[in-house]
Formats: C-alpha cells, sequence, structure tokens
C-alpha cells in the first residue's frame, strides 16, 4: 500500500506537471527515466486515482487520456483548510505548534521580550 | 450502603481540593506532572461515581459471588454491608445508568478514534500528493499563511507551511521542531483524547472541562520545555510562537488571542522558575492513591465485614454447636 501511494504521489505530480491529458502509455514514457514500472502498473494507478475522484479520464480513441481533476493548488488549499479548522473542541487529531495571537497581545509580548533581553 | 455514600463523598471532596491543588503556581513549573495529576484525578472522581452506582447494585447481582469470594467473606455478609433500606430500586437504577454512563463513554471515544483516524489519513495522503520532503525530517506545505503543526499516530509527521519556513531563523525553526517531537515522542494526543473524551461525553461536568482545558495548556508547556532547555532558547522559541501565532488568520486582526499561546509565550519570557525536587515522584504517588482509593472505598463494608468474621469463627467452633446461617 505505501508503495502504491509513492506512486499515485508520482503519476499526479506528473499529470500536474504536464497540464495536459495523457494516456497510460504517456505518463509511462513520463515516468520511466526514472522507474522501470510496468504498463498494468501504471494502469492500475490511474485507476485508483479516478475512482479517489483524483484524475478525470475522456476516450481517446481506444484508450483513455488522464488529466488531474484538480490543481494542485487547489489541492494544497484544501489541506491547508483542514488545517485550519481543527480546532481545539473537537479531537486533536493535529497539533499545531501555537494557537492565534492578536496583534495587541503580540506587540505587548515582543516589548516584554525586549525588556528581559535588554534587562538582563 | 456505606459504600455508596462513602464514594460520592469522595467524589466531591476529591474533586474540589484535587482541582484547587492543580491549579497552584507549581503546575506550570512542572506540567508534565499536573497533566498527570489532572488526568488522575478526572479518572478518579469518574471511577469513585461508577463505583458508587455499582455498590448499590452489588446485593442483587451475581456480582456478590465474586465480591466475596475476593475478600474471602460469605455472600450474606456481603449483602448485609452493601444492601439500602429502600429495597432493590436503588440498586437496578444506579445500575442503570452505570451502564448507560459506560457505554456514552465508550461510542463517545469510538467515535473520536474513528474521526480523528479519517482526518489524520486524508492529511497524510494531501501530504504525499502536494508536500516536499525537507531534509531536516519534516514536511513542506506551499501556502502564504504561517503553519507548524504535527499529525501524531503511527504515521507520524511535522509539517511546515513555506510561508512558516521563511519566517522562522534556523535556531527558531530548530525549536519549533522540537516542540512538535516532543508531542510526537510523549503521545500527548493520547492524554488529550482521553480529558476530551470525559468532556464531551459528560459536558457538564466542571472537572472535566476544565481538566481538557488545563491538559491542552500544560501540554504545550511541557513541549516548550523540552525544546528550549537553555535560557536563552526560551527567548527564541517565544519569537517564533509570536512570529506564528500573529500570522495564523492574518485577516483576523481584530480577533481575541488563544488564552493559551499568550500564557505560554508570558511562561517562556519570564524567568524559569525550577521545580521543587521530589515534584515529580510526589505527583506520581498523589495520583497513583487517587486511582486506588474509589477501589479501597468501594471494597471497604466487604473488608471490614471479613475481618470481624475471621476474628469471630475460631469462637463458634470451640466445642459450641454449629448454627446454621
Amino acid at each position: 500500500m505505501r508503495q502504491l501511494g509513492q506512486l499515485e504521489a508520482a503519476v499526479m505530480q506528473h499529470l500536474w506537471a504536464l497540464g495536459a491529458p495523457a494516456s497510460v502509455r504517456e505518463v509511462l514514457d513520463g515516468l520511466a527515466p526514472e522507474r522501470p514500472l510496468a504498463y498494468t502498473t501504471v494502469m492500475t494507478v490511474l485507476d485508483n486515482l479516478h475512482s479517489k475522484g483524483l484524475v478525470r479520464r475522456e476516450k481517446r480513441g481506444r484508450a483513455y487520456a488522464y488529466v488531474a481533476a484538480t490543481s494542485r493548488e487547489e489541492h494544497t488549499a484544501a489541506l491547508i483548510d483542514d488545517v485550519l479548522a481543527e480546532s481545539d473542541d473537537r479531537t486533536a487529531a493535529l497539533m499545531h505548534v501555537v494557537g492565534r495571537l492578536s496583534a495587541d497581545d503580540a506587540a505587548r509580548l515582543l516589548e516584554a521580550l525586549h525588556e528581559r533581553a535588554d534587562g538582563s | 450502603m456505606i459504600a455508596a455514600l462513602l464514594l460520592m463523598t469522595y467524589a466531591v471532596v476529591a474533586g474540589a481540593a484535587g482541582a484547587r491543588l492543580l491549579r497552584g503556581g507549581w503546575s506550570t513549573r512542572s506540567p508534565q506532572w499536573a497533566v498527570l495529576g489532572w488526568q488522575a484525578l478526572s479518572t478518579s472522581v469518574l471511577l469513585a461515581v461508577l463505583l458508587a452506582a455499582v455498590s448499590l447494585a452489588v446485593p442483587f447481582l451475581p456480582l456478590r459471588g465474586p465480591v466475596a469470594a475476593l475478600i474471602g467473606a460469605h455472600e450474606v455478609t456481603v449483602v448485609q454491608h452493601y444492601e439500602t433500606p429502600l429495597g432493590p430500586w436503588p440498586g437496578l437504577a444506579s445500575l442503570a445508568l452505570v451502564l448507560g454512563c459506560a457505554a456514552l463513554l465508550a461510542a463517545s471515544a469510538a467515535g473520536d478514534l474513528a474521526r480523528t483516524r479519517a482526518v489524520r489519513r486524508m492529511q497524510r495522503e494531501a501530504l504525499r500528493l502536494v508536500a516536499t520532503s525537507h531534509p531536516e525530517g519534516f514536511w513542506v506545505v506551499e501556502h502564504r499563511t504561517p503553519l507548524a503543526y504535527c499529525l501524531p499516530g503511527g504515521d507520524r509527521a511535522v509539517v511546515l507551511s513555506s510561508a512558516a519556513l521563511g519566517l522562522l531563523t534556523d535556531r527558531e525553526r530548530e525549536l519549533v521542531l522540537a516542540h512538535e517531537h516532543r508531542h510526537l515522542r510523549a503521545r500527548h494526543d493520547l492524554a488529550l483524547a482521553w480529558s476530551g473524551a470525559l468532556a464531551r461525553t459528560f459536558p457538564r461536568t466542571a472537572l472535566f472541562a476544565e481538566a481538557h482545558r488545563r491538559t491542552a495548556v500544560l501540554l504545550e508547556m511541557a513541549a516548550d520545555d523540552a525544546a528550549a532547555v537553555r535560557p536563552e532558547d526560551r527567548r527564541v522559541l517565544a519569537r517564533a510562537l509570536v512570529a506564528l501565532g500573529t500570522g495564523m488568520r492574518p485577516e483576523a486582526t481584530l480577533a481575541a488571542s488563544d488564552t493559551a499561546a499568550v500564557e505560554r509565550v508570558r511562561r517562556l519570557v519570564a524567568s524559569p522558575r525550577p521545580p521543587r525536587r521530589g515534584t515529580g515522584a510526589l505527583a506520581a504517588a498523589v495520583a497513583a492513591t487517587a486511582v486506588v482509593v474509589p477501589l479501597v472505598l468501594a471494597l471497604a463494608p466487604a473488608l471490614e465485614a471479613a475481618a470481624r468474621e475471621c476474628c469471630a469463627v475460631p469462637a463458634l467452633t470451640l466445642g459450641q454447636s454449629r448454627v446454621d446461617q
């Protein structure tokens, strides 16, 4: 499962880099320099990504052409939104290093910091 | 009935006195021991209330057999010492209450666990797709909001946004990473999960709510201490926290601060007062006692009966006729 996850990531990176629909063969060729892969492996990965909703596909002749369903930026934004939404009320699925500080409080704290730095 | 009364009294008194103790100044000087204190106190009070209810039900359940066997008394004695003048109804009602509460707690905890797992799984998948690996052993996500967080659990990870990376100096970054790694290594998420489960299952119990709030802050302080051991590092970490804390939601400049964040930074800025020696040992001893006391109180009447019985028996067998019980 771990292996497939890394492969899925590599395929998505390639599709994002390409920016245009690609067939299984084209993705395979794109990844080939770094990894020796079988055609069926890449086909399986693209199929998995499709069932996860990460890629869309359209018929191109007899084969499919795959394209990323959302851009990398949109994906990242969704991730960050989830992270920001995790508040203390819910479970500690993740732990932020610090909560929010208002500009006023921050100014006062920094002042105190400088005083200590000078005084000590 | 004595057991139930003792246990409820203990729950109320220990709850109040324990919370008072834990609010003392020592708690921020030894935050990890204060966390243990809050966990032990909450667990002890919960145990006391549940055992109080169970003890009311002892006369009517198959429980009386094992309890009697456990302490070497007769079943009749056990019944005598646990029954109430009101007949079976308090026992049956309280048993229903215990089972209900236990089921609620179990369901709540299971729900929390499922949700936590789902969130972490989605996070990891997303990180695998969009994050890049930094040579110092954490993930970097391209984003203009400064963020630093960790994903506890089996597949642990520390994540910094590109904005956070740009904002922090090298030393600040090292301290922030050390803070997160402390959370991961010490499994602070488990302590938070327990205090959270209690607070959410029993929302009107002030003790559990306070315990959860304080546990969250104290765990952050414990991680701060683990990361910033040298006095000068405390100021560096304080600066890093302020930078990250103000950057988090730049549009909400008028929003109120997270009080825990303010408390932590103030604490790092102030001169550290070392904890008194022996705090840890004392805290551990008190915590262990707190968890054991409810069990002892629950068994107290039966133990007392057993003690009396074992002294009375020899007198009966000295040439006296056996009285059938």
